[in-house]
């Protein structure tokens, strides 16, 4: 499970992107999980239920993109998609590939549910 | 962490649904924080022309044993240190002290890899400026480890031939981060009906940049190859200290 550090990692880093008091208005997380990443989106999702249980935004939603795996064989430059963790070049049968793609684990984007609340103060539009 | 503030607040508002909502767009590894502290552990044995090694294997596949029999061999020839990293007790790192070199013990608790902060927090136990090679033996676990860079310039695998000659189709991540994999036990291959060809051929599909050399610490085959991969790439590394590919593949 070390999908549980990359959430706790996750969580941490959107404590330092999301102000203190707008941190109960996050909606969703939005990652970039690569095909050939070593990580179960499934075991993502688990984490992060354990994990944001605590949290103010308890009630967020994980999106997860899964993002396939491409190729690029080192010996012809033609580009594919593996059908496994083999990657053997379609058009040469060479293994050596350079994996251009899918290897992805990245926090793409937070969503919050007031376009406002990352002003410096809590106040909204109307009272301004 | 020092995220740009331009990269970070690009503004996105939606108000279809008579909610606005703000999206904060982001773009950062999951492994950023441990990336950044492997490459400072990277930079510092570099710059103290420290080779170093992780192990990593399943459980029970031979790596303490290895590190035993390496430590008493080598250590006329070079200075080397461990760490050791287990879940639960520092029985491994007991096994390896008296050796002649410096070891110390990282206990993870429920932690199922080593990372680079765990390392880092573990070298004030070591005197680095006295190490030629530093061997790091990860938690046995063939998953979890796989995407942690520690700052090593190699990465070893063991599989042993109890295991199975099918090991690197199971968990190709492991065997595709590896510079060498070591093939143990091979004293008993025969009674394991383990298939060197096939093994081989199964780690040339998934690893095909591995090196591959078989060996039993037990029996002492092999170990020959070993010190002198081990020995060749100590050499290298005195010569040219910053390796560069290390991190480019990790990362």
């Amino acid at each position: 499970m070390h999908e549980f550090s990359l959430m706790e990692a996750t969580l941490e880093l959107v404590s330092e992107l999301v102000p203190t008091h707008s941190i109960d208005q996050i909606i969703s997380l939005t990652l970039r999980v690569g095909e050939a990443s070593g990580v179960v989106p499934e075991a993502l999702g688990f984490a992060f239920e354990a994990l944001a249980e605590q949290l103010p935004y308890s009630s967020a939603k994980l999106k997860i993109e899964l993002v396939p795996v491409r190729c690029c064989c080192q010996s012809c430059q033609f580009t594919f998609a593996p059908e496994s963790f083999i990657y053997e070049c379609p058009n040469c049968g060479n293994l050596h590939a350079e994996v251009l793609q899918g290897k992805e684990l990245e926090l793409v984007s937070i969503e919050l549910d007031s376009w406002n609340s990352l002003s410096p103060a809590p106040v909204s539009m109307e009272l301004n | 962490m020092n995220l740009e503030r331009e990269n970070v607040t690009q503004a996105n508002r939606s108000e279809a649904s008579g909610q606005s909502t703000q999206k904060i767009v982001v773009g950062t590894s999951l492994l950023k924080r441990n990336d950044e502290q492997a490459h400072k552990l990277r930079e510092n044995f570099s710059q103290k022309s420290i080779l170093v090694v992780n192990l990593l294997s399943s459980p029970g596949s031979g790596k303490t044993s290895l590190l035993e029999k390496t430590l008493i061999d080598l250590q006329k020839k070079i200075r080397m240190g461990v760490v050791v990293g287990d879940l639960q007790t520092d029985r491994d790192a007991q096994r390896l002290q008296n050796r002649g070199a410096g070891v110390v013990a990282i206990t993870t608790g429920t932690v199922c890899h080593l990372e680079a902060a765990m390392v880092s927090r573990s070298l004030s136990s070591l005197d680095l400026d006295s190490l030629d090679l530093l061997f790091i033996e990860n938690v046995g676990n063939l998953v979890c480890p796989a995407r942690f860079d520690l700052g090593e310039d190699y990465r070893i695998v063991i599989l042993s031939t109890t295991e199975g000659e099918d090991k690197p189709l199971k968990y190709p991540f492991i065997f595709q981060s590896a510079n060498l994999v070591l093939i143990n036990k091979m004293d008993l291959a025969e009674l394991a009906d383990f298939n060197m060809d096939v093994a081989c051929e199964n780690i040339k599909m998934v690893a095909p940049q591995a090196m591959i050399i078989p060996i039993s610490v037990k029996k002492g085959l092999g170990l020959a190859d070993w010190y002198q991969w081990l020995l060749k790439h100590y050499e290298t590394k005195k010569e040219y200290p910053i390796n560069k590919f290390a991190e480019a593949v990790r990362h």
